[in-house]
């Protein structure tokens, strides 16, 4: 876990197959096939980047639970019901959009703070706590919208709206932002105390514990992570769409998440999720997903794509040996 | 030297039915490497963690250079410059070796968000090589190194911090040689650095090496210190101190007749733990194999029951050879191993007596379809179980709620309901308190009479009292193979412990 | 010792005789709430729904008892219900039909049990993928639209409509399901090879268990169940659809976890009283046209609280296990008993 030292050598390592397959595509799909010309188009170009810019942001918190050796499935759940919390107080209520955004922001990141009671007070394993809460999250979002999605009338929060459509210089800011929050966290990762304890906790609870490593409340500390990010992602989603739903993505959010934290785990950093690796893999599979959907392939293709994926990064990941913990064979039959 | 850094006065700490310390006293000097010697159980692991803070103690008093103190948890410890290496180190695999030294403190402590400059980690790593020179790559990952550095790690981790007192904890019972002297030089520098050690060893030629001054302690109690270079000192000496005059347990009487061979192994070997292990197990007799940590007898037992595949030589049942794929394979041949860890290996905790007793048999308790006769197995169980001496005998009791020793006749009572014809017992008696032992051990007398009981323990007394034959391992050699009544317990200890008389 | 067997019986049975004065409340509640629920059509209704539902839970209970989540169950039974539902439409006798739809789903199921049980692959996101994967499939047949064809003429109705010895077939199914899977796991060697895998692993292949052939058999049986379930679902719509089997994920799991909370262990009749008392719950919740999303809130906490008590009511019984066996006469631990489990998060 060196620092990378940034050269062209080093680029063609193994590690950045990610990078090198990701531009394969893009050129290969803007040159061939019948759905190449619709999708050069910039405005397909500016789609893809927004979209995986509030994809990226959703599932940053994630790449971290998942390198320490937890779970959480509530993320996309959470993010929904942001949206729909926000534009329940919005319409319903009458409260300023700004408002509504930053309270249903805190309350994505309360749900966090439950999650890791759970998790590492309670002892509750996080899979299931987190199935529990993500299903209590999408309830209540249905419960706000009555089972339907909540339009907001646009040109609320003009600053929000700017956010995700504005662009600079050409590239929404959306995309930039993420672009600049991902280096950032990658810095935390890789280069401070932050993301050398993460590592070790993911790695060795027992070998950390004894360093004085405090488990607990470092565990607590990424479930609330994990879900403001997805919360935020939530605050972003709202503007994209200008109303509150109870589920993003079509319910493929989740799978999406995780398949793009496994490959990028498994190319950049030899079987550890790493933030780096979740951003190529989360700009791969948009670009994936854009371009089935341009081609107008089947829906069950498409599916099958992501399953097929999401076990191949599970697959390499597992059989690469990389081990989470130095434990032993837990004897409790948990994994 | 000269001056005390450390000393224990009239140490005592009780476990519940054990005494583990009565009255220990101990005294280290400044700078010296004292060496702390004793059969398992003697207290020496006991006496460690008080000083290391990780039990509180229930008598006596801790002097640290003259002035009494307390020492209340491990950081507290730490924190007054006591720090211990225990055997099998845990280290962040994928780490370096300085990031695995510096875990924890890399920015001292301050700021979770504080910039790692590991150059810095680096250079410090770099200065305590200098302090204490050692041959060892510190900016390999840890999980790459071979065992002496990952040891080497460990050390240094415990270095990093201001320490006066290190306590190293059996630290070359998984090292080559070679490696050993590595470890040597260490010790020595750290010496020359005003460090004072204590050694926790059982290898004599070891600590002659190494140590300035040992002690031995039985049964709870300091019974000698000596001089390791002086006219005291001799092997047979040692033995004789860390066994004691005359044996507490009471062994049941042993055999007189020996029928034929049942299981045999020529020329077993397992790359890297044991080689070119022969031996017949005969009906009637009870095979003791004596091998402290290290000696490959541990790995003997598991390949012995097909949990690993040996990488050379054969196993032979009744005559023809088998191959062991599998510790299912092996119950099925009529094989039966009593494990070392009887709560992660032995039982289902959460089960009553009746599932786990009958849990490697159930074909003699299911009929139809598979189906549990519950007649059938109450009344086979309790026989077991009350031949076993379970108590209370009640099948139907959760094993959690029983005491070790009546956990472990459960485990026991299970190798029995298979009908084996051959058991293996690894480390049967650990934690299991004196009148329990003389259950179990009675037990494996009777089962020898109609099959072939095979005893792998790291307890000499134990190999030498139970045993019919005694064979001895050490670096996964067998450096001893006769009838016990004609050796010794203190032969037997001092092959154990360097391989020769 | 009889006297400690005295007084375990009382400890042990306190919680489920408070759950099932819980059912009676409830069940009371609903009676008083809405005029419709003690109708003949509503219990039947209700009977119905909760068989075909226990089925359901039922499947998703072996997986648990061997120590393992299987989160693919709700997509594979879609698949297997719509290439029953195809088949039929095709004019393939119902018999058929609804053997291969089984068959389809056994598939998945060992598939899972390998990749979990012999190559060790993390169960969560092994299933998301292949669960997925599943889904994929379950929209070749008709691009996610239900299938009807033939449905009436094939007889495939009768499973949801007939009757035999005067009960619904759901319900008989149901019966007959709980009977085999009660003698199965609670009466016959299996049974004690499921729970020795799942509560201790390594114990159990130190006594001859084949671990990964009962994990496999788990993941097996549940896809099968949970198939049959999204069988006789399509059954009583009428038609096969691909999302048959959405609304029973989180229900299954808050039943599982809810009875094993109550009954101390995971169990099958503790799932068959959880099941009924959530179908209960579910059944009064949509006559009185309570939206489906307030029945899922309820569910989720329900669950939220089942997990918060049994690890609570783990972490008791571990004590008291502790100090009983301090209690005991003859002999003692000379070192401190070690819980038998921490719960460490993370893949569970």
């Amino acid at each position: 876990m060196t620092a990378r030292r940034l050269s062209l050598r080093a680029l063609s390592r193994p590690q950045y197959v990610l990078i090198w397959l990701l531009l394969v595509l893009v050129v290969a799909f803007s040159l061939v096939g019948r759905a190449s010309q619709s999708f050069r188009a910039l405005d397909n170009f500016l789609e893809i980047l927004r979209s995986s810019g509030i994809t990226a942001i959703m599932v940053l918190g994630l790449t971290w639970i998942v390198a320490i050796g937890e779970m959480d499935v509530s993320f996309a759940s959470v993010a929904a019901l942001v949206s729909m919390v926000t534009a329940y107080l919005a319409v319903k209520l009458g409260v300023p959009i700004g408002l509504a955004l930053l309270a249903a922001f805190a309350g994505g990141t309360l749900l966090g703070l439950l999650n890791g009671v759970m998790a590492a007070y309670v002892r509750i394993p996080s899979l299931i706590g987190t199935i529990a809460t993500g299903s209590v999250a999408t309830a209540i979002a249905k419960i706000l919208g009555g089972g339907k999605p909540l339009p907001i009338a646009t040109g609320g929060s003009s600053l929000v709206y700017a956010f995700v459509y504005g662009s600079v210089a050409g590239i929404p800011t959306l995309f930039l932002v993420t672009v600049i929050i991902y280096l950032v966290s990658a810095y935390l990762q890789d280069q401070t105390t932050m993301g050398q304890h993460l590592y070790a906790l993911g790695e060795n609870r027992t070998a950390s514990r004894e360093a004085g490593i405090q488990e607990a409340r470092i565990l607590l500390g990424y479930f609330v992570l994990c879900s403001a990010m997805a919360s935020l992602a939530g605050v972003l989603a709202t503007a994209q769409l200008g109303s509150g739903v109870s589920e993003l993505g079509g319910g493929a959010m989740t799978i999406q998440g995780f398949t793009a934290v496994f490959l990028g785990a498994m190319v950049v950093k030899a079987g550890k999720p790493n933030v780096i690796g979740t951003g190529i893999g989360v700009v791969l599979l948009t670009v994936l997903m854009n371009w089935i959907t341009l081609m107008g392939l089947q829906t069950y293709i498409v599916w099958l794509a992501r399953g097929a994926l999401l076990l191949i990064g599970v697959a390499m990941v597992g059989l690469s040996g990389s081990r989470r913990r130095g434990q032993a064979a837990a004897a409790m039959a948990r994994e | 030297m000269g001056e005390l850094k450390l000393e224990m006065r009239g140490i005592s700490k009780r476990f519940p039915g054990v005494q583990a310390l009565d009255g220990v006293d101990f005294a280290l000097r400044k700078g010296e490497v004292h060496a702390l010697l004793g059969v398992n159980g003697a207290g020496k692991s006991t006496l460690i963690k008080v000083l290391s803070g990780a039990y509180p103690r229930d008598a006596g008093t801790l002097l640290l250079d003259g002035q009494p103190v307390e020492i209340n948890g491990q950081q507290d410890a730490l924190a007054r410059g006591i720090a211990t290496v225990y055997q099998e180190p845990q280290m962040i695999p994928s780490f370096t070796g300085y990031e695995n030294i510096f875990l924890g403190a890399e920015n001292d402590g301050k700021g979770t968000f504080a910039r790692i400059r590991r150059s810095k980690l680096r250079e410090k790593a770099a200065r305590l090589l200098e302090l204490f020179p050692v041959d060892v790559d510190l900016s390999v990952p840890v999980g790459k190194l071979g065992t002496v550095d990952q040891e080497i790690v460990a050390v240094f981790r415990a270095l990093s911090r201001k320490i006066s007192v290190l306590v190293l904890d059996e630290p070359t019972s998984i090292l080559t040689e070679r490696e050993k002297l590595v470890l040597f030089r260490l010790v020595a520098s750290l010496k020359e650095q005003g460090i004072s050690i204590i050694y926790i060893s059982h290898r004599l030629e070891e600590i002659q090496q190494v140590a300035d001054r040992l002690t031995v302690l039985r049964n709870g109690r300091n019974v000698a210190t000596l001089e390791v270079r002086g006219a005291a000192m001799s092997p047979l000496k040692i033995a004789e101190l860390m066994l004691g005059e005359r044996m507490e347990t009471v062994y049941p009487p042993r055999a007189s007749e020996r029928g034929d061979p049942v299981l045999s192994a020529r020329g077993l070997g397992l790359d890297g733990k044991f080689h070119d292990v022969g031996f017949e197990a005969r009906r009637g007799e009870i095979l003791g194999v004596f091998g402290l940590v290290g000696s490959g007898a541990e790995e003997l037992a598991k390949v012995l029951f097909g949990l690993q595949p040996p990488t050379r030589g054969s196993i032979e049942l009744d005559g023809r050879t088998v191959r062991l794929r599998s510790a299912r394979d092996a119950i099925a041949r009529g094989m039966f191993l009593v494990p070392a860890d009887r709560r992660r290996e032995g039982l289902v905790p959460a089960e009553p007596i009746r599932f786990n007793v009958s849990l490697a048999n159930l074909n003699r308790v299911s009929g139809f379809l598979g189906l549990t006769r519950s007649g059938r197995e109450r009344l086979d169980v309790s026989e077991v179980v009350a031949s076993v001496g379970v108590t209370p005998p009640d099948i139907r009791a959760d094993v959690a709620t029983l005491s070790g020793g009546n956990q472990q006749k459960v485990v026991v009572a299970k190798g029995i309901f298979t009908r084996a014809r051959v058991y293996l017992f690894a480390e049967p008696t650990a934690g299991v308190d004196v009148g329990a032992k003389a259950g179990i051990y009675r037990l494996m007398r009777e089962l020898a009479r109609e099959a072939t009981v095979i005893l792998v323990s790291s307890d000499s007394q134990e190999v030498y009292g139970v045993s019919d034959r005694v064979m001895v391992l050490f670096k996964g050699q067998a450096v001893l193979d006769r009838p016990t009544e004609s050796t010794s317990q203190e032969e037997i200890l001092l092959c154990g412990v360097q391989g020769r008389v | 010792m009889a006297g400690n067997r005295g007084a375990a019986v009382p400890r042990v049975a306190t919680p489920v005789i408070v759950f099932l004065v819980v059912i009676a409340l409830v069940f009371a509640a609903f009676s008083l709430l809405h005029g419709q629920f003690l109708s003949a059509r509503n219990l039947t209704n209700l009977l119905r729904h909760a068989s075909i539902f226990s089925i359901f839970a039922l499947g998703v209970l072996f997986v648990v008892v061997v120590g393992h989540f299987d989160l693919s169950f709700y997509l594979v039974c879609g698949l297997a219900g719509m290439t029953t539902s195809w088949l039929i439409a095709v004019e393939v006798p119902a018999p058929w039909s609804v053997g291969v739809g089984l068959v389809v789903g056994a598939l998945f199921g060992i598939a899972n049990g390998v990749a979990i049980g012999r190559w060790k692959l993390p169960d969560m996101v092994t299933t998301i993928g292949t669960g997925a994967v599943a889904w994929g499939f379950a929209w070749i047949y008709s691009k996610g639209s239900y299938i009807w064809q033939n449905a009436r003429t094939s007889g495939i109705l009768l499973l949801n409509d007939g009757t035999i010895l005067r009960l619904p077939v759901p319900v008989v199914f149901m019966l007959g399901t709980y009977l085999l899977a009660l003698l199965a796991v609670h009466r016959s060697r299996f049974g004690r090879g499921f729970y020795a895998t799942g509560e201790n692993r390594v114990a159990a292949v130190f006594s001859g268990v084949h671990v990964e052939a009962f994990i496999v058999a788990a993941f097996t049986i549940c896809a099968v169940l949970t198939s049959m379930g999204a069988i006789l679902s399509n059954a009583s719509q009428g038609a096969g659809s691909v999302r048959v089997g959405m609304v029973f994920l989180l229900p299954a799991y808050a039943t599982v976890f809810l009875g094993s909370a109550v009954f101390r262990k995971a169990t099958v009749h503790g799932t068959l009283v959880a099941s009924l008392f959530i179908s209960l719950m579910l059944n009064g919740f949509t006559l009185m046209a309570v939206p489906y999303y307030y029945s899922d809130l309820i569910v989720g906490i329900v669950l939220i609280v089942a997990l918060a008590l049994s690890s609570d009511t783990l972490s008791r019984l571990r004590e008291s296990l502790r100090r009983a066996g301090r209690r005991r006469e003859e002999g003692r631990e000379t070192e401190p008993v070690a819980g038998p489990l921490a719960g460490t998060g993370g893949q569970p």
